[in-house]
């Protein structure tokens, strides 16, 4: 890993022109000290001169050495330059050894630039194949869970193909994206997670499109974290970046190399929510056949009847408590990744090329997900100072998911199954009692046939790729063109069966619906650099940077419905009763951009860049759309500048310092105020008044005032850190501090209806970031054989919405009854929710007829969303062949909504609605109001068993927010590579097997026995903190095996 | 090949540095999907829709709950909150005072606004009208709300709150110069006016018959304003709308086009949750009022099917509750709850109501016979509910319905309003709460059984919503829902 980002580093600044002059010729071979490998790519020149060239892929060379010049100098970023006189040899050979301290330090920064580590003033953290794809997850951003601090990794669901949501440093912005930017070899890739229906009702998770990436293709990620970092990238960037680095076949020691990976891992639910045992189907304590609570008698044992009574005929089945009937719902998943590639060198040019599967079973039955990749890639170098290099992906993605919500999702339905159903019995829709007429409640729906007649599929076809193209105009100035594009296609049905049937259920007919939709997305972009790099004088070396850039996000939806069907055999828009609903939307935004830095080393230790970049962008205002930001970063190699690495323990020890800013563009069409085709809503799904009405076209005046004196978003931040590295890099640290304010943020601030609107676009809001980053690593124990490696990472961010216009609140979303808001003084992401009413002393007020309590008038503030602190634990053993690692991963603090709480204490089935054995009590500490006076008294009024389940069933929906605080041991690998005394004699150059395991135990607070915090139902956008009866989150664990030819 | 490539990077170069330059490029910020314009024509319809769908939808739950012509059945709990009178500031908030304010009233200034710009002074007459008709219906639910100092967008975003008499005064005025706009020789609209396809005779009936309305709601706070306002309109010769002349929006069987009751409550909520009140249906039964096969559907299922039977009023949302399922009793019926029932602003029958209560006021000068009137009435609510008028004959005979020809002002118009009451089961609901709370009337209610308010107290009034506590400087604050608004005085 290492050895390849030097050796690319190389190929970046080693383009040397070939000589002519007359003179001797020298040859020989270049290797590797440590393994005794061919070291290709090893820059050879001719000292005083710039004749020079390079190791071929066998480390082999040849140059003409002019007269009167003696010396060859053997340059390798990361080795230890070797200088050699000629003499008489016309063979010279030469081993080189690493320099430790420049190991580890070539990372890709903006713009896929390959810079040193050690001179950047701003922090950045790598993570390389092995750590991202030891434990076989499909998707890229779940394997970077735990290993990064101060990085929010989310996974949303346990879906097959489900979501992830990645922010860095905390969320700043309030409607537009807080996610970090994926971008893959220097071009942006589009990362978003278009939802599907409304929030509440019978969502899918379709995941994120960065899920299109196959973590097998890459070589290495680097996390751009603070807005320094990424400054030159322009406005997107302000949250950070994904830089990822495919494989390029670059370093590939043989000519060609093919490499073979499979895994299988298998899956199940991660947590199911506990369940009391206790009482079984009914109400008021009695029994209900109709029931979907478990609000009935204590269990008996004795064998009674239960479902409805069809053709004379009745199921029996004894009364006792099925403490598995939830767990017996779900199926083991599994996921199977097979990834096949090819790589090579040759003299000047690489290649890489891979295809990889990926085939996933869902825990719910029916669910699945696939993804096929194709991968390319070449470079060339040219003799005539030219170099080239091109890559392009295919992928093809898509999946059979289940609906997530209220409503007819599986998961809804069976949190709220009585006790003793069976559940599994009810899997068979061709037995009269299970079908949707005999199903045994009106209140549910059987959740097998939500899975069989109720379907959502799509299927996505994405390109991305990019061409670039290098010429050395002079020596140290080179230009490149890139451009790069990522398209794809989303093309999604969704279909629910008619319900048509008489009864007990008839409640729940429905006319069957379908739709489709398809989501076109373009996004092209083009950068033209500038590159100069020269020593000024012995002291001080320069490298510049020019460049200019053009970006275009293109997106063309279209989306058909009809929501009555003609019957259920077949799944198109033409079996439709009356006429389709179809709609469209499209969106253009473009930015051109003008950048460049400048960045000074003094000899070898203090390092001060200095970054501009100017946007012109399509959103704002057309005769204001231009903006400025600046950054400047130092950083100062304390070790090298005091020679500490020679006279103390101190191998490493670096300063860094930044401030920068980053400007942000609107989303697309604030700036003028519309007319929009007539709509109004009442909250409940498909009972929409929607223009056209009976034929006839309305156009209301928009809710939303536009403004055409927009300016652009500003996040202004800075930053301190250090690197510190001891005892031979067997301990190191790495510290950060940051501070960033993003203003003027642009907002429909919500403004009051009377004005006749609900909300004007504005620049309106400050959100503010302070935080710390630590990442305390170390090497307890080395050997030859064993290499013991661990490393902790901690992030706390404290996050405040300093401002909001006018004090306005302004909702994210969520329940009317408990929405997340943003509002002055709190951090991004607040509960505002329903309450208990409470006396001046804080005791429940309850009313005086029923005992129960009441609901305070004004909805209060009940935590966020924003955990206290971070953190995770990465620990790697290495003894010959093995390798063990185990990753730990914490989040604490933070709050959340659970449906699932709410959910079984409506049904009966939480284990706290057992209190007091369900007979009657009065609520501890409870008051009554004397009369209307705002007096209070104790209460006396019990809670009797007839309204236990009003109590249960109507508490305020505040206290269904519940402490998010979880760990989770993430990840545990174990891999043996067979020793090579053993391969030697097969045809494999490598081969590797290895077991793993993701997500394996999850502690969290005892007050959470429903769910895994880190579930979201709302997809991985910026509403945050909602358990709504999504697919349970999963743990798995499978095997893998990796051999290379 | 380097010579390609030169002229390639060249190219590249001169193309990228002439964009930096070119506004055009840079010019794609009009939003493609909307448009920045409209017109009155393309307007009105919005703004009718948008205020049917607010009455027929969630005001028509609310006020049928109120008026206890509907109740929450037992097998479930959706709407326990209206039983209970437990009315939170977001209940009726962004979907329903966003939409009356910044939905239809907006969308009506707009039209009426444009109209006169365009010298379309029949559309400049709708637009004002229906801006009346929708600020009366949000000073009857709140009260003291925002009016001189609302739709002003940027130029006012506090709004300030003025007292309802204040509006009231000022309602009738605007109605005097909408009704002088209308000229009925001038362009009018055509099938883009829901309510009455530009027929601007009715618009003037219409306007007439509002203004009664708005009267006579102040006839016990401002008897005297509401006497002389009245006489002066039948002085004029004022016309107000008869049988056949109700000003409604038909809505369509058709995807998203459909009767947002109908919607809501029978396809979304599979019909478990809205059945008949024992409030109405008893005395629908008691009186034998055929009208009860339109509001109401027998019995599906169980031990009642095929008779009507009801739910005691609240009662479902008690201990007492029997946990019945919808279909063991009576839902709402076919007039009421079908794919395509209409929505009325105003119906013939309710203007029949009006002037005979302004008869039996005394307040007509002689104009009109109050028990014609109040025979027309309920012909007109039997023709608009498709019930044969011929039924009306005996149901007049019916001692709880017979007119009291003589009797005491009051007599005459608590009979008035009960059968008025009766007009607007499930086709005004939130009317028949509104006169519930001005009158008093019918006086046979009691409060639910459920509810959460002291004896004998019915809700007066909707809180302000919650967006306004926090967007609005001057919102004026928590007022309970039993504190009455200004003109309801009467105990």
């Amino acid at each position: 890993m290492k050895k390849l980002l030097l050796l690319s580093f190389v190929l970046m600044f080693t383009l040397f022109q070939q000589a002519f002059a007359q003179g001797r010729t020298v040859s020989g071979n270049v290797t590797d000290q440590a393994s005794g490998q061919a070291l290709p790519g090893v820059a050879v020149i001719v000292q005083g001169t710039t004749v020079g060239t390079s190791t071929n892929v066998d480390g082999a060379y040849t140059i003409t050495v002019p007269e009167g010049r003696n010396t060859l100098e053997f340059r390798y970023l990361g080795y230890e330059t070797v200088t050699r006189t000629i003499g008489n040899a016309t063979t010279i050979n030469v081993t080189m050894s690493t320099d430790a301290q420049q190991l580890q330090e070539v990372v890709v920064t903006a713009l896929g630039r390959e810079e040193e580590e050690r001179t950047l003033g701003y922090a950045t953290q790598q993570v390389g194949a092995e750590q991202l794809t030891q434990g076989r997850e499909r998707s890229v951003a779940n394997a970077l869970q735990g290993k990064v601090a101060g990085v929010n990794i989310q996974s949303q669901g346990g879906g097959p193909g489900a979501s992830t949501r990645v922010v860095i440093r905390g969320a700043k912005s309030i409607i537009q994206g807080n996610q970090a930017l994926f971008v893959i070899d220097g071009i942006p890739v589009d990362n978003s997670s278009a939802g599907t229906g409304d929030n509440l009702n019978n969502g899918v998770d379709v995941g994120n499109r960065a899920n299109d990436i196959n973590p097998d293709d890459i070589e290495s990620i680097n996390i751009l974290k603070g807005p320094a970092a990424a400054a030159l990238y322009g406005s997107r960037a302000a949250n950070g970046v994904i830089m990822i680095t495919t494989k390029s076949g670059r370093g590939a020691t043989k000519k060609a190399e093919m490499s073979y990976v499979s895994s299988y891992t298998v899956e199940d639910v991660l947590r199911y929510p506990e369940f009391q045992n206790r009482y079984g189907q009914g109400f008021f304590g009695s029994p209900d056949l109709l029931e979907n609570t478990s609000w009935g008698p204590v269990f008996t044992g004795e064998v009674r009847p239960w479902g409805q009574i069809i053709n004379g005929q009745q199921r029996y089945k004894p009364y006792v408590a099925l403490e598995d009937n939830i767990k017996e719902f779900f199926d083991y998943g599994s996921t199977w990744i097979n990834t096949v590639s090819l790589s090579g060198a040759a003299e000047n040019a690489t290649y890489y090329a891979s295809y990889s599967n990926t085939s996933q079973n869902g825990i719910v039955p029916t669910t699945d997900y696939s993804r096929n990749s194709l991968a390319l890639k070449g470079s060339t170098k040219l003799l005539n100072k030219f170099n080239s290099s091109a890559s392009i992906t295919y992928t093809k993605s898509g999946g059979d998911f289940a609906l997530t919500g209220q409503g007819n999702s599986p998961f809804n339905q069976l949190i709220q199954t009585p006790r003793d159903i069976p559940v599994r019995e009810l899997e068979d829709l061709s037995n009269p009692f299970n079908d949707e007429a005999g199903f045994y409640s009106p209140y549910t729906v059987n959740p097998y046939w939500t899975l069989a007649n109720q379907t959502f599929e799509n299927d996505v076809d994405r390109l991305f790729g990019n061409i670039t193209i290098g010429y050395d105009i002079i020596e140290n100035l080179t230009v490149t063109y890139r451009i790069g594009t990522d398209f794809y296609n989303d093309r999604r049905k969704q279909f629910t069966a008619i319900r048509d049937v008489e009864g007990q259920n008839e409640a729940n007919n429905d006319d069957g619906m379908y739709s489709e939709t398809q989501l076109y997305y373009r996004e092209i972009n083009s950068d033209l650099m500038l590159t100069y790099s020269r020593d000024l004088t012995e002291q001080l070396d320069l490298e510049v940077l020019l460049g200019h850039n053009i970006n275009q996000r293109r997106s063309d939806n279209l989306f058909a419905q009809a929501d009555a069907l003609a019957n259920n055999q077949f799944k198109s828009l033409s079996n439709i009763v009356g006429t389709p609903l179809a709609s469209s939307f499209r969106s253009v935004r473009r930015l051109v951009g003008l950048y460049g830095s400048a960045k000074l080393g003094f000899r070898d230790f203090l390092w001060l860049e200095l970054t501009g970049r100017n946007d012109w962008s399509s959103t704002l205002p057309l005769d204001d759309n231009r903006f400025f930001y600046p950054s400047v970063n130092l950083a100062f190699d304390a070790a090298t500048a005091f020679g500490l690495a020679d006279n103390s323990p101190i191998n490493f020890a670096k300063i860094r310092a930044n401030y920068a800013e980053v400007g942000n563009d609107a989303p697309e069409y604030y700036t003028r105020s519309v007319f929009v085709s007539g709509n109004i809503a009442d909250g409940f799904a498909g009972t929409d008044l929607n223009f056209p009405f009976a034929g006839i076209p309305g156009f209301e005046v928009s809710n939303v005032i536009g403004n055409n004196l927009l300016k652009p978003e500003k996040t202004n931040s800075w930053e301190i850190g250090a690197d510190v590295r001891l005892f031979q890099e067997r301990l190191r640290f790495d510290a950060a501090y940051y501070d960033s304010k993003s203003v003027d943020q642009i907002i429909p601030v919500p403004i009051s209806f009377a004005t006749g609107f609900g909300s004007a676009n504005l620049n309106a809001a400050t959100v503010r970031n302070k935080g710390v980053e630590l990442l305390v690593g170390g090497i307890p124990f080395e050997n030859n054989d064993l290499t013991w490696d661990i490393s902790v990472n901690y992030t706390k961010n404290k996050n405040e919405v300093e401002e909001v216009f006018g004090g306005n609140e302004i909702s994210l979303g969520g329940l009317s009854s408990a929405a997340l808001v943003i509002t002055e003084g709190r951090p991004y992401g607040t509960f505002k929710a329903e309450d208990f009413l409470r006396d001046p002393q804080g005791r429940i007020v309850v009313n005086a007829s029923t005992g129960r309590p009441r609901t305070a008038d004004e909805q209060t503030y009940q935590g966020t969303i924003q955990p206290d602190w971070s953190g995770g634990l990465v620990n790697t053993l290495t003894y010959k062949g093995l390798r063990f690692s185990f990753v730990f991963d914490t989040r604490q603090g933070g709050k959340m909504y659970s449906r699932t709480r709410s959910t079984q204490r409506f049904a009966g089935t939480a284990p706290e609605t057992l209190y007091n054995d369900r007979q009657p009590y009065i609520i501890p500490n409870s008051v009554v109001e004397i009369g209307n006076t705002g007096e209070y008294e104790e209460n006396t009024v019990p809670l009797t068993n007839d309204n236990l389940y009003s109590y249960w069933g109507n508490l305020p929906e505040g206290s269904n927010i519940i402490d998010a605080s979880f760990t989770k041991l993430r990840e545990v690998s174990l891999s043996y590579k067979l020793p090579e005394s053993i391969v030697e004699k097969t045809f494999f150059g490598n081969i590797e097997v290895g077991v793993s395991g993701r997500n394996l135990i999850l502690w969290t607070p005892d007050e959470n026995t429903y769910i895994d915090p880190e579930m979201n139902s709302f997809g991985n956008g910026n509403l945050q903190g909602y358990d709504f009866s999504s697919t349970p989150s999963t743990r798995s664990w499978g095997a893998n095996i990796r051999v290379t030819f | 090949m380097k010579r390609i490539y030169k002229y390639l990077l060249a190219g590249v170069i001169a193309t990228l540095a002439g964009l930096t330059a070119c506004d055009d490029f840079l010019d794609v910020n009009d939003d493609p999907n909307n448009p920045p314009t409209s017109s009155p024509e393309l307007t009105l319809p919005a703004g009718q829709g948008e205020l049917a769908y607010v009455l027929g939808n969630q005001f028509q739950f609310l006020g049928n709950f109120f008026a206890q012509h509907w109740t929450q059945a037992g097998a479930a709990n959706q709407y326990c909150s209206l039983d209970e009178y437990e009315i939170t500031s977001s209940a009726y908030d962004a979907r329903v005072w966003g939409e009356l304010y910044a939905g239809a009233l907006n969308d009506f200034r707009f039209v009426s606004q444009q109209a006169l710009a365009d010298e379309q002074p029949n559309y400049a007459a709708i637009g004002q009208i229906m801006e009346v008709y929708t600020m009366q219906v949000i000073t009857d639910a709140w009260g003291d709300v925002p009016y001189s100092a609302s739709l002003e967008g940027l130029s006012n975003l506090n709004p300030e709150y003025e007292p309802q008499e204040q509006i009231y005064t000022d309602l009738i005025a605007r109605l005097d110069s909408a009704i002088a706009l209308i000229d009925p020789s001038g362009e009018t609209p055509g099938d883009d006016d829901l309510v009455y396809g530009g027929n601007m005779n009715l618009w003037t009936k219409f306007a007439n018959t509002l203004k009664l309305k708005i009267y006579l709601r102040q006839a016990y706070v401002r008897p005297d304003v509401a006497q002389s306002g009245i006489q002066e309109m039948y002085s004029e010769g004022a016309e107000f709308l008869e049988m056949g002349e109700t000003g409604d929006v038909e809505f369509a069987d058709q995807t998203q086009n459909r009767n947002p009751f109908y919607q809501t409550q029978v396809v979304f909520r599979g019909g478990v949750d809205v059945v008949a009140s024992n409030t109405i249906l008893e005395y629908l039964q008691d009186t034998e009022d055929p009208r009860i096969d339109e509001y109401f559907a027998p019995a599906e299922t169980g031990s009642n099917q095929g008779s009507f039977v009801g739910v005691d009023q609240g009662i479902e949302c008690t201990p007492q509750r029997t946990g019945n399922q919808s279909n063991t009793v009576s839902k709402p019926g076919p007039a009421v709850a079908s794919p395509a029932t209409a929505v009325p602003f105003i119906t013939a029958a309710e203007s029949y109501f009006l002037q005979a209560e302004a008869v039996a006021r005394g307040w007509t000068g002689g104009v009109g016979t109050a028990s014609e009137l109040y025979a027309q009435g309920i012909r007109a609510s039997f023709d608009y509910v498709g019930e044969n008028v011929g039924g009306v004959t005996a149901l007049l005979q019916q001692p709880r319905v017979a007119y009291p020809t003589g009797g005491s002002v009051e007599a005459q118009v608590e009979r008035i309003i009960t059968q008025k009451w009766v007009s607007f089961s499930g086709v005004q609901g939130f009317e028949a709460w509104t006169e519930l709370r001005r009158t008093g009337y019918p006086s046979f209610i009691e409060p639910s059984a459920a509810s959460t308010l002291g004896a004998s107290i019915i809700p007066r009034r909707l809180l302000y919503p919650n967006t306004e506590s926090v967007r609005n400087a001057n919102y004026p604050g928590l007022k309970e829902v039993d504190v009455p608004v200004w003109w309801d005085v009467k105990d």
